[in-house]
């Protein structure tokens, strides 16, 4: 039976399977799309099966392959998405409260998951920098513009 | 750090028939992709590829494969006669010398000139030939009302004028037997058959010159022999028609021509002789006045032929 860092394919979808899935919409931004690039990372480490030194490593490398896959996936389906499919299943989050994840979904995408996993999952500036395989500064910059760009985002929403 | 919080999309719902589809893979079967000749693009891309291979092949070999312009007369045999006129060799259709003492089927019994039954089973006298590229020759039939020339641009020895000339309409019924016109001196003149070949097991023997079938600028309807440029313009050259069975049509006499380019030719008309003839196979000889017979051949008359003529040589 396959192992990932101690937990069978079974515990690892389960365990792994909201992060995967945020992921993808993070850089998708629409469910339907989200489903078919989640079914691809788990297939990837399903038949794939590396070797993990540890479960913080899995997680890493899921998301690493979801950022990948919806990077594949989009460039495949450029043409093959209409824009108004897309507005029709587009994620929308609540604006009322604190939660800022409907003006994350409106920052650019290289800015989006840099946040997304420093925030979202308190990553470490070179964590981020090994998962997305960036430059540290690289991903400094863009933590910076895009903490300003979302700033202005859910600051002018709210305030307008 | 300032506190940004994004629980909304971190807890955003797996719906439960992908986490179930995500859970099954291990009972799926892998996705093989296709080998990349089996590819449907590869299979194309290759079959267009032999197609034009095909194509382009057939094309370029197609080039090579006209027919030759000049035609091979299988059907005319030639013979080869001692001093006395007895035929000692004749060549059969496909240019080999038979000795006359072979007793093949189809030869001509230089006595009574009548032909052997059979020799159309046996194909000596065949009018057909398979081709290299496997199509059936003829003879070449010429169609003289295109092609033959006024009777201005013939020269024509005064002693043959009249005799079967179809334009003065005066031709007469000549008497094979007792030639008016025979010389003497003129016996010992070679007949057309040159010296000297290769592959012959004599070499003392005359070559024998394959039969052709030439050009023709015969009048209609007739029967010419192609004599060789020496050829004495005083000789007369009789023709003798039988049918295919061996049965004897009737005799004329044929008009020695001189044609431009040194050509000789002797110019029989049977109509111009009272001979008509129909449709069907005809086998001729044409000798000299001395009775040598200078060539013996085969041909088809077809309704479609009818006005042509038929050269020999």
């Amino acid at each position: 039976m396959r192992q990932f860092a101690g937990l069978s394919f079974e515990q690892a979808v389960r365990e792994y399977s909201q992060t995967v899935f945020s992921v993808c919409v993070m850089r998708l931004q629409n469910t339907a799309d989200a489903e078919d690039c989640y079914q691809n990372v788990f297939a990837k480490l399903y038949y794939k099966s590396p070797e993990f030194s540890d479960s913080e490593h899995l997680k890493a490398w899921l998301i690493r392959v979801a950022v990948n896959e919806c990077k594949n996936y989009i460039r495949k389906n450029r043409r093959a998405l209409p824009i108004d499919s897309i507005r029709e299943q587009a994620v929308e989050f609540d604006t009322s409260g604190i939660d800022m994840s409907w003006a994350l979904m409106k920052t650019p995408p290289k800015y989006r998951e840099v946040l997304y996993l420093y925030y979202g999952y308190n990553y470490k500036v070179s964590e981020i920098a090994a998962i997305l395989k960036l430059n540290e500064n690289t991903v400094k910059t863009r933590l910076n513009r895009g903490r300003k760009l979302l700033k202005e985002i859910y600051g002018g929403d709210n305030n307008g | 750090m300032d506190d940004y919080r994004f629980d909304a999309l971190k807890n955003i719902e797996v719906p439960p028939a992908v986490l179930q589809s995500a859970l099954n893979i291990p009972d799926q079967k892998p996705k093989k992709s296709k080998p990349f000749y089996l590819k449907p693009g590869i299979i194309a891309g290759t079959a267009a590829a032999v197609l034009m291979l095909v194509v382009g092949m057939t094309l370029f070999l197609n080039i090579f494969k006209n027919t030759p312009s000049v035609v091979k007369n299988i059907t005319s045999t030639q013979t080869v006669t001692d001093e006395n006129g007895k035929i000692k060799y004749y060549v059969d259709e496909n240019g080999e010398t038979v000795p006359q003492s072979s007793g093949r089927a189809g030869e001509i019994n230089e006595k009574d000139h009548t032909f052997v039954s059979g020799n159309s089973a046996s194909g000596s006298h065949g009018r057909t030939a398979e081709t290299a590229d496997g199509s059936t020759l003829q003879p070449r039939i010429y169609n003289s009302e295109t092609s033959a020339p006024s009777a201005q641009d013939q020269t024509v020895p005064a002693e043959t004028q009249g005799t079967s000339q179809k334009a003065t309409g005066t031709a007469t019924q000549p008497d094979i037997t007792e030639p008016n016109t025979a010389d003497v001196s003129d016996d010992t003149e070679p007949c057309a058959i040159p010296t000297e070949s290769p592959g012959i097991p004599d070499e003392t023997e005359p070559e024998i010159i394959p039969p052709t079938v030439l050009p023709s600028e015969f009048y209609t309807g007739s029967l010419g022999l192609l004599l060789p440029a020496d050829f004495s313009d005083s000789k007369t050259v009789f023709c003798r028609l039988y049918d295919s069975g061996g049965g004897y049509i009737g005799g004329l006499t044929a008009k020695t021509v001189s044609m431009s380019g040194g050509m000789k030719t002797a110019v029989a008309v049977p109509i111009d002789n009272g001979i008509e003839l129909t449709p069907g196979d005809y086998n001729v000889i044409f000798e000299d006045s001395n009775g040598n017979v200078l060539c013996k051949a085969s041909f088809i008359l077809a309704y479609w032929n009818m006005s042509s003529s038929f050269l020999f040589s």
